[in-house]
């Protein structure tokens, strides 16, 4: 080959091999920028662009007058990076006084393998500014919001509580958990390797929608006085437990609920499951002579009974293999149905049981609500016990018309009350008065469901009945009269089943009356576990007493029209003096 | 490959003529073509150079707005920080305000100065205005009734 031709071939080999080179970076430019630029695109993306969730501000409870009850507050999260810790000893020692911490335990995350670690969470702002002072690198800070109860311990068991992460572990925290805790935001922003926003970058700023508010139909003040009232009778009644519920029973307003043990939901850790239980709501019983209400209800209702009809009542009655026996001894009495009532004659009610028949008491007991959830949704609550009448055996026609055998919650006790009350029409309790969504516009819950129970004249007859419970000569509730005012209401002496069956073992005394009895407008229920005396009478009436006083002046609701009782003057019966003792195996007062 | 010169004829030019009635005689300058791309080359010069005042202006503006933007970003951020801070601070305040009128509290600092929850109650009832009238008859004076008559424009 000349000397030329080599040239020629050496340069049209490198224009080839400059051309190849060239065809192959356009068509790599042509895949990136063109086929795969999303891929490309997402991934510097990913580099650039940092994405912050914006944490959402929970809504607060607040009772019926605007009193905050659960409220959050942000506070500081400390957090160290302990890849940029470089003196981890130094660090944990100048931390530890601030923190409150050992610094041992502070050394020991601060030399962790990982790129955060929490030191301290939801400090108070001038413990995360003692720390920033300190210009430790790789520590610092940042908001969290942390749920806070104003009152303390009040209304502890409605409200319930909520986790470290600020979910609804309980109560309305829980029950209401996707209102209260809004809507999240999101923050997106370009940056640089080492993490300042690019200013000309992309920003995109989405604001959190916060959680709405709730306000509850409980009334701050009268939940305070039913908490402290219901903690002194269960302190002097040496009982286990206790549980008060006040209900406004013309709407359905629940305006108090307390239970004894209670807690505080700012120290949760340092509280047992027991004392955080509603037993109000959760926690059934068998509501003894309490019940005798429905019986009488059913009675007068159906027409097989007048409030002054006679009955022959001996003190012992044989229901089939059972024996039934009155709370004390005493020999064959001529007592109306109202007496038999107003003494709570276990032997009286279970003869006028006996000619309702037990299909009609089955009847009025679940119209009653008796084995049903009440309407509120509360979590946990229980719907109580109401065998169906083709379990009944023959014993039965006795213990339930008495309030053995069947099992309830305070709650559903006091709606049968509510239900009298109110002229025979059940409204639905509610806890819920109003939701106000983050612009602070209120949407008011509608008022209970109203249903008619019995006619308005059977409740008046069953209330005027009740009266007598409290005014009567020989009313087992005179205890829970409120000075000034007409109380119907019932006392309940009940036994307690053996967890498991086997029997009974134990009692739980109660009294749920209203008042004003000419024109009600608030009923109450007081339950105590195993009191001392037994009898519900002279423990649970009494602290109804005290709690509906207050209710009553605190809303000003005067005395009211005065209900007269008709009907001759009946003959006093003669009774036997002495203590009375229940029998063992006799389901009493 | 050379070779002899062409020789290349002298242009014939026209006589000098004389002007006619003492008008200045006009020639023509043969600098058209020179001028007008020396004019070309000017208005080129003069219309890059305004372009690139333009382009430096609109790039200078664009950098300008940029930082304007930047700085208005950093005002917002700093200003919605400030509403969160002030946020936060009325909460505290409405929960400082909640906890001191927690009942517990005043329950406690009424105990300390002494007060009692009173355990007797007297009612103040409104009466009717028939029943109101006919007890204000029974304890009001002849004298205040005549004054009452007085009063109320009766003979």
């Amino acid at each position: 080959m000349s000397k030329t031709n080599r040239s020629s071939f050496r340069l049209v080999s490198m224009f080839v091999v400059f051309m190849l080179l060239l065809v192959t970076l356009t068509a790599r430019l042509v895949f990136v920028q063109g086929l795969d630029s999303r891929h490309f695109e997402a991934l510097a993306a990913d580099q650039r662009e940092r994405r912050l969730v914006l944490a959402p501000q929970r809504g607060s409870i607040y009772d019926r007058n605007g009193s905050e009850l659960a409220m959050s507050l942000d506070m500081q999260t400390i957090f160290a990076n302990p890849h940029f810790i470089s003196d981890p000893k130094a660090a944990a020692n100048a931390l530890a006084p601030i923190l409150g911490q050992s610094a041992e335990s502070i050394r020991t995350r601060l030399t962790r393998k990982a790129g955060f670690v929490y030191l301290a969470r939801k400090v108070e702002p001038s413990v995360a500014t003692a720390v920033k002072d300190l210009h430790i690198q790789g520590v610092d800070t940042v908001a969290e919001s942390k749920r806070f109860y104003p009152a303390g311990g009040l209304a502890s068991h409605v409200l319930g509580f909520v986790g470290t992460d600020n979910e609804g572990l309980g109560g309305m925290e829980m029950r209401f958990e996707k209102l209260l805790k809004g809507l999240p935001g999101a923050l997106t922003m370009e940056s640089d390797p080492t993490g300042r926003p690019i200013p000309a970058g992309h920003f995109s700023r989405t604001a959190p929608t916060a959680g709405s508010d709730i306000i509850l139909t409980l009334d701050r003040e009268i939940q305070y006085q039913t908490e402290v009232i219901l903690a002194q009778a269960v302190q002097t009644y040496k009982a286990k437990a206790g549980s008060a519920i006040v209900m406004d029973s013309r709407n359905g307003d629940i305006l108090a609920l307390a239970n004894v043990p209670t807690f505080d939901p700012n120290d949760v850790a340092s509280s047992s499951g027991e004392s955080r239980r509603n037993r109000a709501l959760v926690d059934v019983y068998e509501p003894g002579s309490a019940n005798k209400i429905i019986t009488a209800s059913a009675a007068i209702g159906s027409g097989v009974v007048k409030p002054d009809d006679m009955f022959k009542v001996p003190d012992n009655l044989r229901i089939g293999s059972k024996v039934f026996h009155d709370a004390h001894p005493h020999p064959v009495e001529n007592l109306s149905f109202a007496q038999i009532i107003e003494q709570s004659s276990n032997i009286g009610t279970i003869k006028a049981a006996g000619l309702l028949g037990k299909e009609r008491l089955y009847s009025a007991l679940s119209r009653f609500g008796y084995g049903k959830p009440t309407g509120l949704d509360f979590p946990g609550e229980s719907s109580g016990i109401l065998p169906p009448t083709s379990s009944w055996s023959t014993p039965s026609m006795g213990t339930i018309p008495i309030g053995q055998g069947v099992a309830v919650t305070v709650m559903q006790i006091v709606n049968v009350y509510a239900t009298v009350a109110n002229h025979g029409v059940r409204v639905q309790p509610r806890l819920v008065r109003a939701l106000v969504d983050e612009n602070g516009k209120p949407r008011y819950t509608p008022e209970g469901a109203r249903r008619e129970v019995v006619k308005a004249a059977t409740a008046d007859a069953v209330t005027k009945i009740l009266v007598r419970v409290t005014e009567g000569e020989h009313g087992t509730g005179k205890a829970a009269a409120v000075p000034g005012y007409q109380v119907a209401g019932k006392t309940g002496t009940a036994q307690k089943p053996i967890p498991g069956g086997g029997g009974y073992s134990g009692y739980v005394g109660s009294f749920i009356g209203f008042a004003p009895a000419g024109d009600p407008a608030l009923v109450v229920g007081v339950v105590l576990d195993d009191p001392s005396p037994i009898w519900g009478g002279v423990t649970a009436a009494p602290t109804f007493k005290q709690i509906m006083q207050f209710a009553l002046r605190h809303l000003g609701i005067g005395p009211g029209s005065v209900l007269q009782n008709e009907g001759t003057p009946l003959p006093t019966p003669v009774r036997s003096g002495g203590a009375p003792v229940p029998s063992p195996s006799t389901p009493s007062d | 490959m050379s070779s002899a010169p062409r020789q290349i004829a002298r242009p014939r030019t026209q006589p000098r003529r004389r002007p006619v009635s003492g008008r200045p005689l006009l020639r023509v300058i043969d600098g058209g073509r020179a001028s007008a791309d020396t004019a070309k080359r000017r208005s080129t010069i003069i219309f890059l150079t305004w372009s690139a005042v333009a382009g430096a202006a609109l790039i200078f503006g664009i950098v300008l707005l940029n930082v304007f933007v930047a700085q208005a970003s950093f005002k917002l951020d700093d200003l919605q920080s400030q509403v969160e801070q002030q946020s936060n601070e009325y909460r505290r305040m409405r929960f400082e305000v909640a906890r001191a009128e927690a009942p517990a509290r005043v329950a406690e600092a009424a105990a300390a100065l002494g007060l009692v929850v009173p355990v007797t109650q007297e009612y103040i009832v409104g009466l009717p205005m028939e029943h109101q009238a006919r007890v204000a008859e029974e304890h009001v004076s002849g004298d205040q009734l005549a004054l009452k008559a007085v009063l109320d424009g009766e003979p």
